[in-house]
Order: structure tokens, then sequence, then C-alpha cells
């Protein structure tokens, strides 16, 4: 059983989610909250296994939202909800701390999968969240943490989004599995979020 | 020789004697008691008894008077022997006029003989009287036999000599007396009168003897008939033929510097009204202070500064009418005394007449004097005034001359005033009173003064009379008359030089000067413009200024003569020069032989010797040891004692040779240059040939150590010892190799003359040549002489130029850039200015110092001690200023300076004061002089405007400085002149002017309003600049505010749709789950859910494309990418995507990302529906210029029909989807490619050109 949580703004959308999510096997939807800050203030007490966070909030931003979440409960999997696909906001998103994101557009079973997927521990990677990643990496020589540095591996996964590739066709090209590449993903993001952790230190130190 | 010496010794100690004793006698007692002495004088051996060396001129004199006053007589009862002597100057001409002219022996009334030309005769002759006495002036005449005879046609001959016209004669004629009946005669024409000449040693040919009564007691100087009569001169009475041999000629003629007694030694520079006088009839003469010469003429004054006359009349307030005397006092005022108009008095630009109502005597001013109460004495036709503390007054004493006209006023040395009265007398006012001069032997001539001068040793000179001049020496009277061929020859005017020389000028005879005791005539012939001569004034400095008839006149120093014909030395050009003693002259000429020059005139020297070398005489050379060598075409003579006559020669020819060039070396030996360029020295009498040039050799000079420079024609300069030691040709700085004559001077500077390539200096091993650019005459040299005061007289073929070694010592090194030599030519007297050239040596300096140059006419004498070396100009007057045009009335010096500046002028500083002027644009011309008339078109000027020019400009000669633009500010004008010898007077005269500046020129102005045009621009620049960018700011401002609305518009869209449709699709599939559902239904319900997700698709590529945060090509190649793979992710398409991983950030506009996006999207669904492929890729290639996406698949593929845009074709939506992709990219500037062929699957290339790295906005 998987447990949600989901904060949209949106009421109504945000009651046919969970009622879609209740209404599949092996899948709980726990709360909802329709602003950030609500969620912060009760997502720890129901500490659900996902939290489905719709980037644009009213108030708080998502993004944030995120990145205070993780502060609190830095094991928590957040998927980002997004209405289109401004990569952007998602990659700034997945830097923040978010594990995934999803289009609300996707097909409700699209959803589910993703969902599991991020439970299990895989997160996204498209093509052009990896070239962000790509050029956010190559930006950061500035720290020379060996955390924050891609091994050589990983450039190559990344490099295989960045020129389109999907998952299967990556792990084709690499002779690995797809669960090996889902792995090389995650590290990608816990650096990609610490160097942007780390960003934002030196920024606050610096002022 | 020995006797003949000594007699002439004799005669030399005795005449000076005897003329001092005739002076002593003359002063005491008078003429009469000459004869006594005279007589005496008589049984003496070797004397001169008379003498008449003056110049006397005879026209239409009919019988003449007596010139002797009884000094000699002969008759019947004496038995010796009496020489006379006369020098005739013919004006007339006996091819011309039918005259008679004789020197003529008078027994009281009677005629005896006359020597001249009688009447029917053609030659010089001699005619007799008959026993009655009356000659008839040559009824029975001897026609006397001449060396130069006429030229006769062949077959006959002629002996005799016609008189001509300039050409003049010297006639030395003996009478032996006889007792009782006729005396012996004999005449000599032209004889030989240089010293060693004898009376036996005289030609034949030019001998005449006769027999005459030739008793006289009077010698009558006689002329008649046509023709303008004769000059006779020099005339002597001797008693022996050596008194008339010159014993050397510095003695033998007067102190006239051996020139010859005939030739005029002064010359004279003359204005008339071409040269810019007014009036040619000038009557009266002054200096004011400044040093203004004025003239008074018919009409009016003029003002004369040497150059230029400024005439002054009626327009300036000047009564009309003739000037009669002219007078400036020591104040600076001009005073003219005019005929009938009164007196006037001009200062500081202020005429005042004064006439009878003022209290003049009368109104017709004849004299002006000053005294040294500086009063000054007015003359009237009817008495004496008095101009004294600025009134007319009269004294006391004036009163014995009322009514009387006053001719003459004087003020002498020591400040007594002397006045000459018409019918009254001369008087001196001494002590309050007029004291009369007193004589009886000249009363009535004192009572008919003209003039009065009182000179410095104190004599008294009155003209008085129709013509004397009477002169009072100590006590004694002299009374000299002027010969006189018309009525009025009267004495109007007297000066002295500061020399002493006292000049009176007669009314038609010209000028005299006083000279040993008597009048010598200056008139016409010396170049005197006109002999009537009406004032004649001295300046300050000393020139003597003759006022005639026919233009002013100043009288010069004759500095140059021309020798040729007229004195004997025939025609054609001159070669060779040899002073063989002092005073007596070789001339050497190439087609007329050999002449002797002996201080007067020119002789052919009849050496018998001389023939065999010919006619053309090339060279002469006096060598060290006296003798003479005369090189000709057909040999070298060599005469071992040149100054005896008739002196048999040596001859030394190189036959076949032509020797064009002599020299000596420091041993005495002979050197010879010849025409074809052989070089031969006369070694013991012997020719060695030393080499051969080649080329002729012009020119040989002895250097030292025994170095010889040897000058050709056509191969430069060679240095010769033994051998060429050296050579200098054009290569080595010498502009042409063919050299005339060389000069080496006393520091070893070798002077080069050459023709066409102007001078050269050999210096310090350093050549520099000047030419006519740098100031010489002329580019060909032919001599070069050096006088005793270190200048270089050159004489080139454009006459005589001196300049000064030092001066062309300082142009060979740079420090001036050009000489101004004195130049004598044409105007100087030069006959021909060509100075003939070739030979050598060329030129002569003789011991006393003049320098003779051969010419094509003859020969040239420059004596350069006339030129003695003056003080700078002391006067540099400004004296106008024209500003536009119009002189300004605040400065003119039209006036003699007045009272204080009066004074002020004297010292060289002169009139500074300041001229002041308005603002705007003015032209300035200063007009400036400066007064010096010695040679005032050779002072040359500086002027320089200080504040405007940076330097001295020079003006060269001209008298203007012209400024067409003077700027606002101050300034100094500053004028300096330098006289002809190069003397500056460096203060000059100086102007102060200020030209004041319009209000808008002062510097606060022009700052201030260039400051304000300054900030205005700026302004103005900001200003547009700023609204520029303003607008710019407002077009992207517009253009990024609907960019943001559009992109607030989409996303509204999407966020409210989005939404909405996300919960369609959510719902239905809560629909879908739900258990009583059929399957169709369900379908229905997928169908709904699907097509909300396509929608929710389409607008999420809307909002995509329209974001501006997709700008880039990055953002749409990564957004290709991955919606690719979304799209063909359940299809069963393998979708593979080759995305560059990076791109440069190249713009792309909205519209472009949306017509692409929707073009590839076509491609896909394409591919989707009806290609059937299992696999398609997507490739995304930038090549810098242009991307391309390039879209294949592996399908069945088609035949891809030709697209036309335009039409509109039913044949399905392929069609339509093809020809909407291929619209798509031509709207977006880029291109589709289709390539398909059935069963090989479909390829589509998407194409967009990259313009340039900023795309389109």
């Amino acid at each position: 059983m998987i447990t949600v949580s989901i904060v949209d703004d949106e009421k109504e959308l945000c009651h046919s989610i969970e009622t879609f999510i209740n209404g599949s096997t092996g899948f709980r939807c726990v709360s909802s909250y329709h602003s950030g800050e609500a969620a912060l203030k009760h997502l720890p007490q129901d500490r659900p296994d996902v939290v489905l966070m719709d980037i644009h909030l009213t108030g708080i931003s998502g993004i944030e939202c995120v990145e205070r979440l993780k502060v609190m409960m830095p094991e928590m999997q957040v998927m980002m909800l997004t209405v289109y696909e401004d990569t952007d906001q998602i990659f700034k998103a997945l830097s923040a701390g978010a594990s995934g994101y999803m289009l609300k557009r996707l097909t409700p079973a699209k959803l589910l999968e993703a969902i599991r997927e991020v439970h299990k521990g895989g997160s996204p990677m498209s093509g052009p969240i990896a070239r962000k990643v790509v050029a956010s990496f190559q930006g950061a020589g500035r720290t020379n943490d060996e955390k924050t540095l891609l091994s050589s591996r990983e450039k190559m996964v990344l490099e295989c989004f960045a020129k389109g590739l999907t998952y299967k066709q990556a792990a084709d090209l690499l002779s690995i599995s797809i669960d090996t590449i889902r792995t090389y993903v995650r590290r990608i993001y816990e650096k990609l979020h610490v160097q942007s952790r780390t960003e934002a230190v030196a920024k606050y130190m610096r002022h | 020789m020995g006797i003949q010496f000594v007699q002439c010794l004799v005669w030399s100690l005795k005449k000076q004697w005897r003329i001092a004793v005739v002076e002593m006698i003359s002063r005491y007692m008078g003429w009469p008691w000459m004869l006594g002495i005279l007589i005496c004088a008589n049984t003496m051996q070797a004397a001169v008894l008379w003498s008449d060396l003056g110049t006397t001129l005879v026209h239409d004199t009919g019988v003449g008077f007596d010139i002797l006053g009884g000094a000699v007589k002969e008759d019947d009862s004496f038995t010796n022997t009496l020489y006379f002597k006369v020098h005739v100057d013919p004006l007339s001409d006996a091819s011309t006029e039918e005259y008679f002219a004789a020197f003529e022996l008078y027994e009281g009334d009677k005629e005896r003989l006359g020597i001249g030309n009688a009447l029917k005769a053609w030659a010089y002759s001699a005619f007799r009287a008959d026993a009655n006495g009356e000659s008839h002036e040559g009824s029975d005449y001897i026609d006397l036999h001449s060396s130069r005879p006429e030229p006769s046609t062949p077959g006959t001959s002629v002996i005799y000599e016609n008189p001509h016209r300039g050409i003049e004669c010297t006639i030395v004629f003996k009478v032996q007396y006889v007792l009782g009946g006729d005396d012996l005669v004999t005449v000599w024409l032209n004889p030989d009168l240089g010293p060693g000449a004898t009376e036996g040693a005289q030609p034949e040919s030019l001998i005449t003897r006769f027999n005459a009564n030739a008793s006289f007691n009077e010698i009558h100087l006689r002329h008649g008939g046509g023709g303008d009569g004769w000059i006779f001169s020099d005339m002597a009475i001797a008693t022996s033929f050596g008194d008339f041999v010159a014993l050397n000629s510095d003695e033998s003629g007067l102190a006239n510097r051996g020139l010859g007694s005939r030739e005029p030694l002064v010359t004279f520079r003359c204005w008339q009204s071409e040269q810019g006088l007014p009036q040619d009839h000038v009557r009266a003469l002054a200096q004011t202070s400044d040093g203004y010469l004025w003239v008074g003429t018919d009409d009016g004054v003029a003002r004369f500064d040497g150059v230029r006359f400024v005439p002054f009349g009626l327009p300036e307030g000047l009564p009309s009418g003739p000037v009669r005397t002219l007078f400036g006092d020591s104040h600076g005022t001009l005073w003219i005394g005019s005929v009938g108009e009164g007196l006037i008095r001009w200062q500081a630009g202020q005429l005042t007449t004064f006439t009878m109502a003022d209290g003049l005597p009368s109104d017709s001013v004849s004299a002006l004097a000053e005294d040294n109460e500086g009063r000054l004495w007015i003359g009237t036709d009817a008495g004496l005034a008095l101009w004294q503390d600025g009134h007319l007054t009269t004294f006391k004493a004036a009163g014995e001359f009322k009514g009387k006209a006053i001719a003459a006023l004087f003020k002498d040395r020591r400040g007594d005033m002397w006045l000459g009265a018409t019918g009254v007398g001369v008087f001196q006012f001494h002590a309050g009173e007029f004291i009369p001069l007193q004589d009886a032997a000249i009363k009535e001539l004192l009572q008919d003064p003209h003039c009065l001068l009182v000179d410095k040793a104190g004599r008294i000179w009155i003209g008085a009379g129709d013509d004397f001049v009477l002169c009072r020496d100590g006590n004694q009277w002299r009374p000299h008359q002027i010969p006189r061929h018309l009525a009025r020859s009267y004495v109007s005017s007297l000066a002295e030089q500061p020399d002493g020389t006292v000049w009176a000028g007669s009314a038609s005879e010209g000028l005299f000067e006083f000279k040993d005791g008597k009048l010598v005539s200056v008139n016409a012939s010396s170049g005197l413009s006109d002999n009537s001569v009406e004032s004649i004034l001295v300046d300050r400095d000393g020139n003597l200024w003759a006022a005639t008839d026919a233009g002013l006149n100043l009288l010069r120093q004759k500095d140059l003569f021309a020798f040729d014909q007229r004195q004997g030395l025939g025609y054609g050009a001159v070669a060779g020069l040899a002073e063989i003693a002092p005073g007596v002259v070789w001339v050497g000429k190439p087609s007329d032989g050999l002449y002797r020059w002996d201080g007067r005139s020119f002789s052919r020297l009849m050496s018998a010797d001389i023939s065999i070398i010919g006619q053309q005489i090339n060279a002469l050379l006096v060598s060290k040891d006296g003798s003479c060598w005369v090189a000709g075409r057909q040999g070298l003579l060599h005469f071992k004692a040149p100054t005896k006559t008739a002196n048999k020669a040596e001859l030394f020819s190189l036959p076949g040779f032509n020797i064009i060039a002599l020299g000596e070396d420091r041993n005495g030996r002979l050197w010879a240059g010849t025409h074809e360029g052989e070089l031969w020295r006369l070694e013991n009498e012997k020719w060695q040939a030393q080499t051969n040039l080649v080329h002729p050799i012009t020119t040989i000079v002895a250097g030292a150590d025994g170095m010889m420079w040897i000058g050709t024609e056509g191969d430069g300069v060679y240095k010769f010892n033994g051998g060429v030691r050296a050579h200098w040709g054009t290569s080595n700085g010498l502009l042409t190799d063919l050299v005339r004559t060389l000069y080496l001077d006393s520091e070893g500077s070798l002077w080069i003359g050459t023709a066409g390539g102007g001078l050269s200096l050999w210096r310090q091993g350093r050549m520099t040549t000047f030419t006519a650019r740098e100031g010489l005459p002329d580019n060909t040299i032919s001599e070069i002489l050096e006088d005793d005061k270190g200048r270089l007289w050159l004489g080139s073929d454009r006459g005589i130029g001196s300049a000064s070694k030092r001066e062309l010592e300082e142009l060979a090194a740079g420090k001036i850039s050009a000489i101004s030599p004195q130049v004598f030519g044409r105007a100087e007297g030069m006959l021909s200015e060509e100075c003939a050239g070739g030979f050598c040596p060329a030129g002569l300096k003789t011991t006393s110092g003049q320098l003779w140059f051969p010419t094509l006419k003859g020969v040239v004498v420059v004596d350069p001690r006339v030129h003695l070396s003056k003080l700078p100009i002391s006067t540099v007057l400004l004296e106008q200023v024209l500003v536009d045009g119009v002189p300004n009335p605040l400065f003119t010096v039209t006036h003699p300076a007045s009272g204080a500046q009066g004074e002020k002028l004297k010292s060289t500083e002169s009139q500074a004061g300041v001229l002041r002027l308005g603002p705007g644009k003015h032209r300035i011309e200063f007009q400036y002089t400066a007064l010096d008339f010695d040679a005032p078109e050779r002072i040359r000027f500086r002027y320089q405007l200080e504040g405007l020019d940076s330097d001295w400009v020079e003006a060269g000669n001209r008298r203007v400085a012209f400024y067409s633009y003077v700027p606002p500010g101050n300034y100094r004008f500053h004028i300096i002149a330098c006289n002809a010898d190069g003397l500056w007077n460096e203060t000059g005269a100086t102007l102060g002017l200020t030209v004041s500046k319009y209000f808008w020129q002062n510097w606060w102005f022009i700052g201030l309003s260039s400051l304000t045009l300054l900030v205005l621009v700026g302004g103005g620049v900001r200003f547009i600049v700023k609204r520029n960018l303003q607008r710019r700011m407002e077009h992207l401002e517009q253009e990024g505010a609907l960019e943001r609305e559009r992109t607030r518009i989409a996303q509204d869209l999407h966020d409210e749709m989005g939404a909405k449709l996300c919960r369609i699709s959510f719902l239905s599939e809560h629909a879908r789950r739900s258990h009583d559902v059929s399957s169709e239904l369900q379908h229905q319900i997928v169908s709904i859910s699907d097509t909300s997700r396509d929608v929710l698709q389409s607008l999420d590529e809307i909002v995509w494309a329209v974001n501006p945060q997709n700008d880039m090509l990055e953002h749409v190649a990564s957004y290709l990418g991955h919606y690719a793979q979304e799209y063909f992710q359940e299809t069963g398409i393998e979708c593979k995507v080759d995305i560059p991983e990076q791109l440069p950030p190249y713009p792309l506009s909205s519209q472009v990302r949306h017509h692409l996006l929707l073009a590839v999207h076509e491609a896909f669904t394409n591919a989707l529906k009806h290609s059937r492929a299992s696999q398609i890729n997507i490739i995304l290639i930038y090549d810098g210029s242009a991307v391309e996406i390039v879209v294949s698949d592996n399908g069945d593929g088609f035949d891809p029909p030709v697209i036309d845009p335009q039409s509109v074709d039913a044949a399905g939506a392929t069609c339509n989807g093809l020809r909407n992709m291929y619209r798509r990219m031509i709207d977006i500037g880029g291109r589709c490619l289709i390539d398909s062929q059935p069963g090989r699957g479909v390829t589509i290339r998407f194409v967009l050109p990259l313009d340039h790295p900023k795309g389109k906005w």
C-alpha cells in the first residue's frame, strides 16, 4: 500500500485525483492540501510515502515547499505535478529535491505507474531535463566537492538522455539494465540537489 | 736722355714754383703785373710761359677775344723759339657743316696764324693771314699731316685727318722766330707726348712745316659757321717741346687720377617729368630739417625722398603761381616765397599765407634766410621784412632797403647775415648795422648782385652782373668771368660743398666749379640736363643739386670711365692690358694691334716689330723685371724696356700655335698656354713643352710652392707642377668645364670665373658656386679683380659687378642666401656691357688702384676709391597710412614735421605714435620712405608688424607694406632700412596700432558663446539620443508587453483549460472504472478521455511555442526530442532521437517555433498514420548556417507529388498535409524537402537557415 498525499490548489482536480487514487488498488490517498503552507504544516505528521505536489501553488511555490519539505523530511519522496512541461520549473524542482515529476495530462494509469516508480526510487529523466542537468553541471565547476561531480558513467548516461534517447535505448546503448539506468539517474539528481543546496548556502553566506 | 730727364725735372720744379708766384702776384697785384714776371720767366729754359688748363667752348665767336691777357708776346724783334700746345675737341663736324675754328695768333687786331680748321679746308689745317692781317678765315690754308689719316680709296693716298665730332686731338706747333721775315712753323698733329717722347722722335707722318708770320701778342679762340663749335683745352705756351711731355702720367694732368684731363669726372643723375617730377622747370630748392628735398616749380612745390615726388599745389591750399624761393628753417617749417602771392608758411600741415596786408613789403618774395636767433629774414622786391616770434615785423636798419629789391640773403658760418640788394649793393649785417662792401674796381658789379655765398675759408662770393662771379679772398677782389654765348648768362646761385668746393650755377652756361683758381665748366656735356641753372643747393649730406629748366640734377662723382675711339683707342674689342710704368698702360686688341695710354689719351704703338706678330694681340704680361710680353696670333714679342718706344723687341714665337694665356711663376719664368691646349714654359730662351690639355688654356695663375693653376675652356681647372697634380671639373662642383679666369687671393682661396657657370670658390677643400640666382650680374665671368678694400670686381657679360669678399664668403657658408653687388652697366656709362675674356691676364689693376676691364667696345676703367663707405641711413619715416584705401587723417606726414616733433625727427627714432582703428576688417597700407639721396634705389627695407608678423619681412626697395586683414589687437609697425653698402639703421620708424574689437570678438563673448554652443549641442545630442532610446525602450516594452500578453493569454488559457481537461481525464477514468458501464460505453469514455488529453497536448504545444522563455534553439531542440519520444511512445513505432548535446544560443521567434513544430508534428502524424513504419528517426543537425530537422521512417514510402502551395488540390489530406508542411516552412523562411520512394520509406527534411547570429526578432 502506497500512501500518497496531494498538494494542489485546484480543489476539484485535487479531489478527482484523490478519488482516483483511492479507487486504485495498492494506493491510498491519506491527505490533500490546497496550499504549500498547509502542506508544510501537516505533512510531517501524515508521513505519506509519496507526495504529489503541484509546482504552481498560490502562496509559497511548490518548489520552495519541496525544498523545505526535504529539509524537514529528507527521505520523503516528492513528485511534482505540473500542467505543462516547463522544463525550467521542473528542473528547479528536481534540484530542490523532488524525486520526479509528472504531467497532469498523463493518463491516470500512467500516473499510478509513475507513483510506483518514485516509490521504488526511480526518478524520471527526459531529454530536456537531461540537457538542463548537463548545463547545470557544466556551470558547477565552482565547487570542487566530489559529491557534486558526476562520475564518468553518470556522465554517459546523462549524455544519452541529452541526445534524446529513452531509458530503454540508453540501456541498450550502454549495455546495462534499465534499473541501473534508474539508479544512475537518482544519483545524478542527488548530486544536483546537493549542488543546488550548496549554491544556495553559498549564496546565503555571501550576503 | 739724361739731359732731357734733367730738363723735365727742372721744368716740373719750376712749374710748381711758377704757379705759386703767379698766384701770389695775381692776388696782390692784379693781372698786368703777371706780364713782367712772365717776361722774366721767358729767359729761363724749358719753361711753360702760359697755360690754360681749363676748357673753353667757342662757338660763333666772330673775331673772338684775347685769352692771353698779355702773358706772352712775340714780334719781329725776337729770335727765340716758342712752342704752343692746344687740345681740341670738335663739336662741329667737317663732314656735316662748313665752319672754321682756330687757335689764332693775333698781333693787335691783325690776324697772323690760325691753327685748327680753315673754312675751306676739310682737314685739320693752318691758315695764314696776308700782309694786311686778314686771313679770311682760311682762304689760304695748309692741310696738316696726320699719322692717322682718313681712310682712303684704293689708289689714292691721303695724309690728312678731318676733325670729327667726338674725336679729340692735340696740336703742338713750334715757331722759330726769324728776324724780320716769316717765321718757321712746325706743326705736330697728335704727337706722342708720353714719357720719354722727344721732338726728334716724332714720326714724320704727323709733321707739317711751313712759313708764316707768327708775331703775336694775343691769342683768340675762334669759331664761325655751322656746328656747335669747338672746345679748346689744355693750352700752353712753352719754350721747349719737352715742356709738354709728361714725366709720368699722374702728374701730367691735374689731380684727375690720370684719366685724361678732358674726361669729365662727374656725372649727373637727372629727374624730369618721366621720372615723376611734376614740372620740368624747377626754380627753387630747399631741404627741410626732416631730410626731405623740396623743389619749387611753376605751379607749387613737390617733396622728394630720392625715389618719389609728391606734389603739393592748389588742392593743398597753396596759391597758384610760380615759386621763386624755398627755405627750410630750423624748426622744420617750409617757407615758400612766391612771385606775387606773398610768403607761405607750411608747418604741421597748416598753411599760412602772408601778403602785403600782413605787413610784407611786397608780395614777391625773392630771398629767405634764417639768422642765429631763429628769425627769418625775408627779402622781397620792395624791401626786407622779418619773421620773429610768430609774426611779421621789421627792424630799423632795414629801412634803408625800403622799396629796393633784395636779391640775396645769406648767413655765414659765424652767423653774420649778408644781404645783396639790386641797385644798392652788398651788405654785411654786423652789430645792428648794414655795412656795405666797397671796391672801386668792381663797384658796378656790386650794385647788381644775384646771389651771395661766404665759404668756409671766409671768401665772399657774389654772382654779379651779366656774367661775373666776384670772389673776395682776404682783401682782394677777383672777378671771374664766365664764358658766355648767349645774352644772359648771369650766375643765379652759389653753393659750397663740405670739402670747400664752390659751385656757381649760371642762367645759360650750366655749372661752374671753382678749381685751382678758375671756374671750370661742368655742363650738359657732363650730363647736366640743361645749361640754364636756376638754383643750386648743397644738402646736408654734401650732395650738390642743380635745378634747371629741364629737370632736377644731382651731381655724382664718376667712378666708371669708358674709353673707346674718342680717346684714341680705335674701334673694336680689347683683350690684353698691362701697366708698363705707373700710369702707362698698354692695350692689346685682337683686331687692331697695340695701343698705349699715357694718362690722357691713347696712341697707336708704332714699334716696327709689332707688325711681325700681326694685328691680333691676345695677351700682355708685364713680368717682374719690368719687361713686357706681347702675345699675338703669330708670335710672342718680348719688350725688354717697354717705357721706351721704338724699342727693339725680341721675338719668341711658337710657330703654329696661338698663345692666348701668359703667366709667370715664382721664379720669373714665363708660361704660355695656347688655344690648342699646349702648355709651354720658357726656359733659358727656349720653349719647353709641359703638357697638352687638349682644350684651350684660358688662364694661368701661379700658386704657392711652385704650383701652377691652369684653367681650360672645356676641361675645368688643373693643378700643375711638373705633371698634373689635381683636376677639378663638373664632378667636383663646378657648374661647367669652361673656365675663363682664375684668381688666387692672399688667403689662398681660388676664385674661378666660368663661361655660363657663374663664379666658383675653392676654399679649404670645398667648392662653392655662385650664379645669377645668388645675385651675380651674369653667369659668365671673364675677369676677377680685387681692390684694396677686399672687394672683388667681376667682369661679366652683363656689366661689372662688385661685392665684398666677406659677403661672398658668407654666401658660401650659407649665412645669407643672395648678395646684392653693385653693378655697373650701360646706365653707368659702359658702352658695351660684355667684358672680353678667354685670355690671360684678363683685366688689370694699376698701381694707383684703378681697375681696367677689357670690353667688346673699348676699355672700362673703374676707380674703386670713389666708392667711399657711408654711414647708415639716418632718416627712416613713415609717410602715410592708408586704411581701406583712405589716408588716415590722424596720421599723415604730408608736412614738414612741426615744432617739437621736428626735434624728435632729427634723431633716428621717429613718430612713435599710436593709431587707433575701429572694429571690423581693415586693409592697411603703410607707406614709408628713407631719405638718402646717394643711391635711393639701392636702399633696402625690412618691416615687421609686431603681433602679426613672426619675423622681419624683406621688402627689398619697395616702399609700401600692405596688410589685407589685421585682426583685432595691439600691434607695432616697425620699419628699418639699409643703405647700398648693407649698413642697417636698426632703429628706423615705428608706429603703434590698435584695432579694437567688435563686442562679439571679445574673448569672453567668444568663450561664452562657444560654451553655450557646446552646451546646446551637447544637450541636443543627449536629448536626441535619449529620445531615441526612449522610443526604443517603448517599442521594446510594447513588444515585451505584447509578448507577455500573449504569454499570459496562453497561460491563462492553458491553466484554465488545462485543469479542466485534467479533470475530464480523471473523471472519465473514474467513470470507466465503474462497473456498470458497458464496454461500448467504456470505449466512448476512453475516447473522451483520450481526446481531452490530446487537446491538452495541443494546448501544451501552443503555450510552449508562445512562451518567450523558450526562445532559443536549445529549447526547440530539447522540446522536439522529448516531444517526439512522447508522441511515438505507445504507437509501436520505435522512435530514435538524435540531438546535438550543445547548441548555440540562437534565438528563434515564437512564430518560427510555432510553425516549425507544427510542421514537424505534421510529419509525425503522416508517419504514424500512413507509413506503417516500425522505426522513425528524428535527427537535428546544426551546421552553423542552418538548422535541419530530418524525419525519416522505414515505412512504405510514396511518390511525392510536386507540391504547389498555391493550388488547392482535392487529392486528399496527404497532399494537404504536405502542402501545410511546405507552406509553414516557407512562412518562416525555410524549406521543406521530401524525399521518398515507394517501398523505401520517407525522409522529410526541414531546413531553416540562420541568417545572422541575431536571428529574426
